[in-house]
């Protein structure tokens, strides 16, 4: 059983950093702000709960209660990450737009694409007159722009 | 009934937090939960309005959308790491910036609608208005994936029925 | 398994090399700022690892879980003073579409 932990630990901690290595050249070799961020939000999240995770299975190996309370402590950090890398890289992606870094687009320069929505049309029947003319309008916007493309 | 709630919640954090058993320990935990559930129990849990079996229905399908969400993960960080270290990366990267609408209702589906975004491949949200969302995606093939099925899945959760 | 996790701290820390050269070269404070972030959270994690070679595990998880959260409120105040200084320069609303 221990040497089951032992080595399902070794397993995840050695996973968790070669995708640790793929985030930080990731973080090294993308073009652009933005980009960077996808490899620092995704990277880390993943990396860090596979380590904490080979650290939990490593510490209930010599299973006692004190263990298995520091076990779910280390899992509460892995959980504790996975809620707030994602939060802080949509805040500080935020922070970088709204403070006028411009990203490395393929379509222009900066360009919004609408997607529109998948309930785009409850939507405007719902809402009515107005919404439906903004999203024309802005669908026209997008459609000169992959013109442009 | 959810003050109750909460002070569970909070009580099982202290105990985890603490571990420590003995009476001392947990007459402090009882005693600071009591206070904090007493002073502050309206910032948990928003729509007070919803039956209580709704809620234990969306409890039990989180579990299920969080393994679905892992695998999303696990997806998300082998593509970065495949694009990371492909030798012509310029070429395989198309980054742009789209904007659609989820039609979700709730605070709290749009966070965690914005979390999943961000946790799959290709794709991080940049920022959320009403429901708009402003979404930055790596490539094509990323950008067109967000219309798929993830809003629905969110949607499927929170349904009150 | 000393020895195997005394390698994983080792490898962890020569990957936040790059990190660090990030947080040299960035072009912007952003930049930095995501990399602090990164370098905090894999600080996290090598606390623990510390913990289980010193065979201390349950006083360094607390350290852990203080770093973490830290960390994130670092990464959010510095994130809130970019999002607050910037808009005096009359860029209106970041939803609108830039260039257009």
């Amino acid at each position: 059983m221990d040497d089951i932990l032992n080595g399902l630990s070794i397993i995840l901690i050695f996973s968790g950093l070669i995708f640790f290595m793929g985030a930080s050249v990731g973080l090294m070799r993308f073009p652009d702000f933005y980009t960077r961020m996808h490899a620092a939000g995704k990277g880390d999240t993943l990396s860090t709960i596979l380590i904490t995770a080979g650290m939990a299975a490593q510490v209930l190996s010599h299973f006692d209660l004190v263990n298995l309370f520091v076990a779910i402590k280390i899992i509460a950090i892995a959980v504790l990450i996975m809620l707030t890398s994602p939060t802080s890289t949509h805040l500080l992606m935020k922070a970088g737009y709204d403070d006028g870094i411009d990203p490395v687009t393929s379509s222009g320069k900066g360009g919004i694409i609408d997607l529109g929505g998948p309930f785009i049309k409850r939507i405007q029947s719902d809402d009515g007159e107005s919404k439906v003319k903004k999203k024309s309008s802005s669908k026209k916007k997008s459609a000169t722009r992959k013109n442009s493309v | 009934m959810y003050r109750t709630l909460i002070f569970s919640l909070l009580l099982i954090t202290w105990i985890i937090l603490s571990g420590f058993l003995d009476a001392f320990h947990v007459g402090l935990g009882v005693l600071s939960c009591f206070f904090v559930t007493w002073l502050s129990s309206d910032l948990l849990f928003s729509n007070r309005s919803l039956r209580f079996d709704n809620r234990l229905k969306q409890a039990c399908r989180l579990p299920l959308y969080l393994l679905w969400l892992l695998w999303q993960i696990v997806l998300a960080n082998i593509h970065v790491l495949r694009i990371s270290f492909s030798p012509r990366m310029r070429e395989q990267i198309q980054p742009q910036i789209v904007r659609f609408r989820s039609g979700l209702k709730s605070d709290f589906e749009k966070y965690v609608l914005a979390q999943s975004i961000t946790l799959t491949p290709g794709t991080v949200t940049l920022q959320i208005e009403g429901d708009v969302f402003l979404v930055h995606a790596i490539s094509d093939v990323a950008a067109k994936g967000l219309m798929g099925s993830m809003a629905d899945r969110v949607r499927h959760v929170f349904s009150t029925d | 398994m000393e020895i195997a996790l005394m390698g994983a701290g080792i490898c962890l820390f020569l990957m936040m090399i790059p990190i660090m050269c990030r947080i040299i070269i960035g072009p912007t404070a952003i930049d930095r700022i995501v990399a602090v972030n990164v370098i905090g959270t894999k600080t996290a994690v090598l606390l623990i690892i510390i913990g289980a070679l010193f065979d201390n595990v349950s006083m360094f998880v607390d350290f852990a879980i203080a770093y973490a959260a830290l960390n994130f409120l670092g990464s959010l105040a510095a994130s809130r003073y970019f999002n607050r200084t910037r808009p005096a320069y009359g860029k209106g609303s970041s939803m609108e579409v830039k260039g257009s």
